[in-house]
């Protein structure tokens, strides 16, 4: 169950997208992200659709692959549609059935509501897909930079994110052994009472938690011992530097974001 | 009655790009009271297989018989199978998630359903068992030290009274003290509660001196089998694998290369003295 | 290069109402020299003392009493901080703990990230200490997808690129197969011959020692013995009290003898084993 967990995992496949800045990849994903809120319309789902397409294909990430990180959300995907279809009113109920009305309104409403959610997944994960864990915190790193001024330690704070990213696989792993550990000392994680379910969750949060906090204190030491001293004066293995391809990766995202907001307006 | 593991083959991540044969058709018998000794690298297939055997794992092909029962039989019941087959995984004390060791112990046959009693009574007798002290039960775990640590989690399993132990490398990273505690601890257990025992072990040495019978896998495969005597014979056949035969192994080879008659198959260094003495006395 | 004179180290034990119950020496008036080039191994059981003195080795911990040279720097001192941690690099006994990036290469070069080495420089410096170790081709891939003597060679190529003059290796094959194990001490060994990199390696595995030129036995904090393998092998008895053991071969060796049986000390390998047994038809 763990290993379905594909969300986050980088996958190298060598494309375009993969080699662009990671500061583009960023800025394309929040543009995507945000032009898909203000107009809940088919033909600017028409061309959001097209670009994510595109965007799939050119880095060359297998569609199953995608498909299967959508798997772990579609809890929410679906009970964000239904709650949609039943909690929207409007005028035009299409079905009643004892007092829970389903109207046309709602069901649109859940229609784009479900696609936002899945488009939304799919475009933050492809970012995360095509792009390391470095180089998403150095773009974030960078781009937030000007920060720095105003006291914020944008330096710390990617960093975190770089370690968390690091680990998370190692912790799901470990937390794999650890309920399997527990399995086999009889314990059950479906069956018998909240007090034994409880009991039973308990035998795999603390160890996990241990071992996380032992984890840090080693990498704590590690990095202490390898001259970490925070952010000043650090180099870069590979600094970013824009390049031409990168410019033609912006321009695209600009003229995608124009596009949307001219048909959004217009028709 | 023994544990039969017929045509077992188990792959990873089926369906996707990850997808990785991790056992091979694995045909094997484990009789009752053995001591056999699984050796392989990382990755060899080792713990794909003992999870095999306590039902934590489902195979692709292929089934596990206990007492003549197929494990993953839908009626089977899981509960009582890790009632009779415990498994101590590596680097066991940090499973340990109780404020006391003795709450730790009980939790095991706890969870088997056991009466109150019945779990006071195998929980005391676990840690008397693995030689953990009185004045230490009522302690924290995580204030003992990793060696005391990892006893008690043994006593975890122990106390749910298992007929099979399953000890995935359970002296990995500790010093030579440390080790031969817990080996002769299982060695012991084995003799006095006619249990079986499955030791995966990276250890040549451990293996040697413990074992009946050595299982060695390789690329999710039996690579070779049989007594330590007749798998470190084939020290050859174990370097194309990266693994190595006991180093008394090589120097008994090379005495007898150099026309020194050693009698009988000697793999460990109490017996190597005895016998290159009884060569030079005479 | 390194100097210990009578270092102390104590650590206060607590109960859970955070009284002092105990104040314990971890390390307990301990001196020593290791000069450049050597190879040194610390021995002794879990709890000896020997790890606690490896994080002295690069200022991780400081001494409560007496002194460390590294190098001429006293490790007391602060501001010398970075020049201690660039001279003795240190690797720790989990691979996956001290790791730091998700790429191979880039983790490789967050040493000299750190110290502000310029890009092109950390490139090349990243490009020769991967080489060093073996793992040059694998310098795209996440750590993830390693084994465990790969992540070690990876952590070691990250010590090598702040280009140190003595590495400290706290039981770095505690946690590894006997492939794995072989690796690691491959790599080591040669970064010692070829590159005169002074090596202390912490273990409790006798046959990894076994090629060094000293070893120190720590037990209860004290150093109890120090000297060449052949020298420490011959104090079987010492060991054992020490919680540890002697290597297969030396064991033999040491068995024949108590049978009456004339094998010289400082009899370590087959070779030698076989050849006193020759010698003595």
């Amino acid at each position: 169950m763990l290993r379905d967990i594909t969300i986050g995992q980088y996958y190298q496949t060598g494309s375009v997208i993969h080699k662009l800045d990671p500061r583009v990849k960023l800025a394309a994903t929040i543009l995507y992200v945000i032009s898909l809120f203000p107009f809940s319309t088919l033909p600017v789902y028409a061309i959001a659709t097209v670009f994510l397409v595109m965007a799939v294909c050119v880095s060359k990430v297998p569609i199953r692959h995608i498909i299967k990180g959508l798997k772990t959300v579609m809890i929410l995907v679906v009970m964000t549609g239904i709650m949609n279809i039943f909690l929207t009113k409007g005028e035009n109920v299409l079905v009643d059935i004892y007092g829970v009305k389903i109207t046309q309104a709602g069901l649109e409403r859940a229609f784009y509501m479900v696609i936002r959610l899945i488009y939304l997944i799919i475009g933050s994960s492809l970012l995360t897909y095509t792009t390391t864990p470095n180089e998403l915190t150095d773009a974030i790193e960078k781009s937030l930079k000007p920060l720095n001024k105003i006291k914020v330690p944008v330096h710390e704070f990617s960093i975190m994110i770089s370690l968390a990213l690091r680990f998370i696989p190692i912790l799901v792993e470990e937390a794999d052994k650890i309920i399997k550990a527990q399995s086999s000392r009889g314990a059950d994680f479906e069956e018998g009472s909240f007090f034994v379910k409880i009991k039973n969750m308990v035998s795999i949060i603390v160890p996990l938690l241990i071992s996380a906090i032992r984890r840090a204190d080693d990498l704590a030491l590690a990095m202490d011992s390898r001259c970490y001293n925070g952010g000043g004066g650090r180099t870069k293995l590979h600094p970013l530097k824009y390049k031409k391809k990168d410019v033609i990766g912006y321009v695209t995202v600009i003229v995608y974001f124009a596009l949307v907001i001219i048909v959004g307006l217009m028709l | 009655m023994s544990i039969i593991i017929d045509h077992l083959s188990y792959i990873y991540d089926i369906g996707t790009p990850y997808e990785r044969i991790a056992l091979a058709n694995i045909n094997l018998v484990i009789n009752d009271n053995e001591f056999v000794g699984i050796i392989g690298h990382t990755g060899s297939g080792k713990s794909t297989l003992i999870q095999h055997l306590n039902g934590l794992l489902k195979p692709t092909r292929g089934s596990v018989y206990y007492n003549g029962a197929d494990i993953f039989d839908k009626d089977y019941s899981k509960k009582q199978l890790r009632r009779e087959v415990g498994m101590v995984f590596q680097y066991p004390e940090y499973q340990l998630f109780e404020n006391s060791v003795i709450e730790d112990v009980k939790f095991g046959p706890r969870n088997l359903g056991m009466s109150n009693l019945d779990v006071d009574i195998c929980s005391y007798d676990a840690l008397k068992k693995v030689g953990i002290p009185d004045s230490l039960i009522d302690a924290s775990p995580f204030k003992l030290s990793g060696g005391e640590q990892r006893r008690v989690a043994i006593a975890g399993v122990l106390a749910m009274k298992p007929k099979v132990l399953i000890l995935d490398e359970p002296t990995a990273g500790l010093d030579p003290k440390g080790r031969d505690t817990i080996l002769q601890l299982i060695a012991k257990l084995r003799k006095e509660e006619n249990i079986t025992v499955i030791l995966v072990s990276h250890s040549m040495e451990d293996v040697a001196k413990y074992a009946d019978r050595l299982v060695v896998l390789n690329e999710g495969m039996v690579y070779a089998e049989g007594t330590p005597q007749k798998v470190f014979e084939q020290y050859a056949k174990l370097e194309k694998i990266g693994l190595a035969a006991p180093q008394t192994v090589y120097l008994i080879n090379k005495l007898r290369e150099n026309g020194i008659e050693i009698s009988g198959n000697v793999i460990e260094p109490k017996m190597a003295a005895c016998e290159i003495a009884k060569v030079l006395s005479y | 290069m390194i100097k210990a004179e009578n270092v102390v180290y104590e650590y206060i034990r607590r109960d859970s109402d955070n009284n002092v119950t105990d104040i314990v020496k971890a390390i307990d008036d301990v001196s020593f020299v290791i000069s450049k080039g050597q190879f040194v191994s610390i021995v002794g059981h879990n709890g000896s003392g020997k790890s606690t003195l490896a994080k002295h080795l690069n200022g991780l911990l400081k001494p409560t009493e007496g002194i460390i040279w590294i190098d001429g720097i006293d490790t007391s001192k602060d501001e010398m901080m970075l020049e201690v941690r660039q001279t003795t690099g240190m690797i720790f006994q989990n691979p996956d703990n001290q790791i730091v990036s998700g790429i191979v290469e880039e983790d490789v070069a967050f040493g000299p990230e750190n110290i502000g080495i310029p890009t092109e420089e950390i490139g090349k410096r990243v490009e020769e200490s991967l080489k060093m170790v073996g793992m040059y081709e694998y310098r795209e891939m996440s750590p993830n997808r390693l084994s465990g003597g790969q992540k070690q060679r990876i952590g070691i190529a990250g010590v090598l690129a702040m280009k140190p003059s003595c590495i400290v290796l706290d039981e770095p094959t505690a946690m590894l197969d006997p492939g794995g194990r072989k690796e690691v001490l491959k790599a080591i060994k040669k970064l010692n011959d070829s590159e005169n990199i002074t090596i202390v390696l912490i273990t409790h595995n006798m046959e990894e020692t076994l090629t060094s030129d000293v070893i120190m036995v720590m037990n209860n904090g004290k150093i109890v013995m120090s000297g060449t393998p052949e020298y420490i092998f011959s104090k079987a008895a010492l060991l054992e009290n020490c919680g540890l053991e002697l290597p297969e071969i030396v064991k033999i060796a040491e068995g024949l003898r108590q049978k009456g049986i004339n094998i010289p000390q400082g009899v370590l390998t087959i070779d030698d084993l076989t050849d006193a047994i020759i010698n003595l038809r």
